[in-house]
């Protein structure tokens, strides 16, 4: 059984509620994409395995319910992750000022220990823009963090390439990321396999 | 000539009741000479046309529907719940006028000389499961040439309007359980609750329309029988009557809320908008039909919650509640529904939904000491991938052992969308209903024992995987139990996987009592009131709020008594609560036989 050698990375999703954390993770998942989903309620988990340049890892992903009262719950989830995507929407400018307070809430829990994305979301929605790229540039810069993109999980785009980014900040392919820092044309190929948790088990 | 018998009985129907639109009846009652006319015509017309058919026919049926409605309703107001404003009071309740020959075939004179033997007088706890010999002794009857087969619902949507596939069930898995093994089954229960109807000298409430439904007294048979489903058409009525929603109602305040909430402007308002299209987006009901036009579903649930954050602002919105207010105005009114919401989130779920979600973390508590005691490989497991031992060890400051109760397993927010949502979303909706039916009739202790049963399940899961891949148990890593208890619950679209696991006696936690329970709650909530006062001196956060709740949940109840059910007095830290509770219960029962 190679899996329970595999290494594995959490990596939690944060930001207000319908901004599309569970979009972002469907795409990157199962490829698809809803107009709807269904409220996240307390938290979701989802694993995948990811090949990259000869080596494997495991993600966890943790999708979290976005309204406020629920930030309680939360921290225990971020306490031994390795990345926080924190999402925004770029048609809504108060998730976007909202980000601050994930970004702290990561902060205490982490301190320094924590790769921090900064993601907005629905970029798709062009006529409805409220928060413009050198903004999120800017904030992202602000609050050091690794990786700053837009993406738009109707399009599907971006979103294979914000994984790409944060595995490449992984233990793992540090060095592969950093010979092809920024250059996304430079990216080596990458597979990703459907493990559904369930039948995970007998993936030898 | 599809149309015109359908519509015909509408109005008939209407002339005594309030009632539902076609659309919603032909989704929650397949088996119905109603459903076969259309589908006859349907078919006739071919395969595709069904659903424009379907829909075109529900327009016209509302309009005439709802005009008849206004002056029924009008007529009868007064000794009724269902408020003047018929508009918004569509419910797919019981109420609607169909008689047992449309829902399930004719229900014959011999049917009950078979039935008799079979629910007896037995008034064991013992959950009676169907037996196959049975049915089949009975198909024969049921197949009388001169009634009408069940129809086969082949849509993509369930009766109720959910769609019928989803991540961890298939269309076909879904079609095969329903029409072989669940709607015989609902049948034949239905049947049954007519008998148990009749014996008590009660109507049933589904012909007698506006009447007050009564329901029989509560009894292990009715229990029984409840816990084996209560038939789908009667359930708005059946929650209503045994969570005593006339207890807490209070006439008109409803429609008083929903007219002041024109002026709300609390920023649950916000929150609540942006999650009613995320409510169900899978639902017929839920969903727009036309560009632009907004379900009718949707406003009716942003008018209950915006009502209820109005209404009880130490909870306000949060999210959770929309889902289940959107189950409930499946089957009832709205006016019914947020008296629901004000039982589930006060008397069933106390504090779950507060502010600070310390009700949560209560219920989770308490779980976690049932685990203990009735599941232990699992609590163990949750431990041992939640705390390192060294962690543990320093629980020093309080050094009761009872640190899990303050600092929550991780895992075990997965477990708080059971609670949270009542098992919407985390089991199959047909497996849903069920856990409900029993909830508003067995009260809030059956989430705790369907959470223990649910974990048997895990736990019966992780021992075969793990033996057939041959490895320790101790491989089992936190990602797989953790997906195990999100997922494993999902595929359970036969409720009988899960009940018979509650009914079978060899469950010691199938004899847990309410009292149980809230002792059990009081157990955790004082444990980490302990705990809030000290980090109150620490940290400004949290702190005030957790006590306030706690502090709540403990004065909900003066049955707590050191001296009667002794925590303290027992030798500290080894000595499990719920295990004391088995003594209790005893006890209690001893002096009952006397």
């Amino acid at each position: 059984m190679s899996k329970s050698n595999l290494s594995k990375y959490k990596i939690v999703f944060l930001g207000e509620q319908n901004v599309g954390k569970t979009s972002l993770i469907t795409r990157f998942m199962y490829d698809t994409f809803d107009s709807t989903y269904a409220a996240t309620i307390g938290i979701d988990f989802l694993s995948k395995t990811m090949y990259l340049d000869d080596k494997t890892v495991r993600l966890q992903l943790w999708d979290t319910a976005g309204q406020e009262r629920f930030r309680s719950l939360i921290p225990s989830y971020i306490r031994d992750s390795h990345v926080a995507v924190i999402v925004y929407d770029v048609s809504s400018k108060k998730s976007f000022e909202l980000l601050d307070k994930w970004i702290e809430d990561v902060k205490i829990e982490r301190g320094e220990n924590v790769i921090i994305c900064i993601v907005g979301n629905k970029n798709d929605l062009t006529d409805e823009r409220q928060v413009s790229l050198q903004d999120g540039e800017a904030k992202a810069k602000a609050h050091g963090a690794k990786i700053f993109l837009e993406t738009s999980s109707k399009l599907g785009y971006n979103v294979k390439s914000l994984f790409k980014k944060i595995a490449k900040t992984l233990p793992e392919f540090e060095a592969a990321g950093k010979s092809g820092e920024e250059g996304a044309s430079e990216m080596i190929d990458i597979n990703v396999e459907n493990t559904t948790t369930q039948d995970g088990q007998c993936q030898c | 000539m599809g149309h015109h018998s359908l519509q015909a009985k509408h109005s008939f129907s209407n002339s005594s009741t309030v009632s539902l639109p076609a659309e919603r009846l032909s989704h929650l009652v397949v088996p119905s000479t109603l459903t076969a006319n259309y589908n006859k015509s349907a078919v006739s017309k071919g395969e595709e046309e069904e659903e424009s058919f379907h829909f075109q026919q529900n327009e016209q049926s509302n309009q005439i529907y709802s005009d008849n409605a206004t002056a029924t309703v009008a007529a009868v107001t007064g000794h009724l719940t269902i408020p003047k404003s018929t508009s918004r009071q569509k419910s797919l309740s019981s109420s609607f006028n169909l008689s047992v020959i449309d829902l399930y075939g004719s229900p014959n004179s011999q049917e009950q000389d078979q039935e008799q033997g079979e629910e007896g007088e037995g008034l064991s706890d013992d959950y009676e499961e169907e037996e196959p010999q049975q049915q089949q002794d009975r198909k024969p009857s049921i197949a009388q040439p001169q009634q009408s087969e069940p129809q086969i619902n082949k849509s993509e949507y369930d009766r109720y309007g959910f769609r019928k596939q989803t991540r961890s069930v298939t269309q076909r898995q879904y079609d095969t359980w329903f029409q072989n093994k669940y709607q015989p089954h609902a049948i034949r229960r239905k049947r049954k609750w007519i008998q148990l109807f009749s014996k008590a000298g009660l109507a049933t409430p589904d012909t007698e329309g506006l009447k007050q439904v009564r329901f029989p007294v509560k009894s292990e048979k009715l229990k029984r029988f409840v816990r084996k489903g209560i038939p789908a058409e009667w359930r708005g009525e059946a929650w209503w009557w045994f969570a005593k929603g006339n207890d807490v109602l209070q006439e008109g305040l409803y429609d008083e809320l929903v007219v002041r909430s024109g002026n709300f402007k609390g920023k649950d308002l916000e929150v609540i908008e942006r999650d009613l299209n995320r409510t169900f987006p899978d639902n017929l009901h839920f969903k727009s039909q036309e560009q632009g036009v907004e379900p009718e579903m949707i406003q009716s649930l942003r008018r209950v919650l915006v009502a209820f954050a109005l209404y009880q602002p130490s909870i306000g919105y949060c999210q959770s509640l929309n889902f289940i207010v959107g189950l409930l105005l499946l089957f009832m009114s709205e006016e019914r529904a947020f008296w629901m919401l004000v039982i589930i989130t006060g008397r069933l779920l106390p504090g779950l939904h507060e502010m600070n979600l310390e009700g949560v973390n209560v219920s989770q508590g308490v779980l976690m000491l049932g685990l203990k005691e009735y599941v232990p490989s699992m609590f163990k497991k949750i431990m041992n991938i939640s705390f390192d031992q060294e962690s543990l060890k320093d629980d020093g400051e309080n050094g009761d052992g009872y640190e899990y109760l303050r600092r929550i397993p991780p895992v075990m927010l997965t477990t708080s969308s059971w609670f949270m949502s009542v098992f919407i979303g985390s089991l199959p909706v047909e497996t849903t209903l069920r856990v409900w039916d029993c909830l508003f009739y067995e009260d809030s202790v059956f989430m705790l024992k369907i959470s223990l049963s649910l974990f048997k399940l895990i736990e019966t899961q992780i021992t075969a995987s793990a033996s057939s891949a041959a490895s320790e148990e101790s491989d089992i890593d936190e990602m797989e139990i953790f997906s195990l208890i999100q997922n494993y619950p999902k595929t359970l679209i036969d409720p009988s996987t899960l009940f018979d696991v509650i009914f079978t006696s060899r469950n010691q936690f199938n004899g847990l009592s309410q009292d149980d329970l809230v002792r059990c709650r009081q157990f955790v909530a004082e444990k980490r009131q302990t705990a809030s006062k000290k980090n109150k001196n620490k940290s400004k956060s949290g702190g005030t709020d957790d006590l306030k709740v706690s502090r709540r949940l403990l004065a909900n109840e003066d049955l707590w008594s050191d001296e009667l059910y002794g925590f303290r007095s027992k030798s500290g830290a080894g000595s499990s609560i719920v295990r004391w509770n088995k003594d209790l219960s005893e006890r209690v029962k001893r002096r009952m036989k006397r």
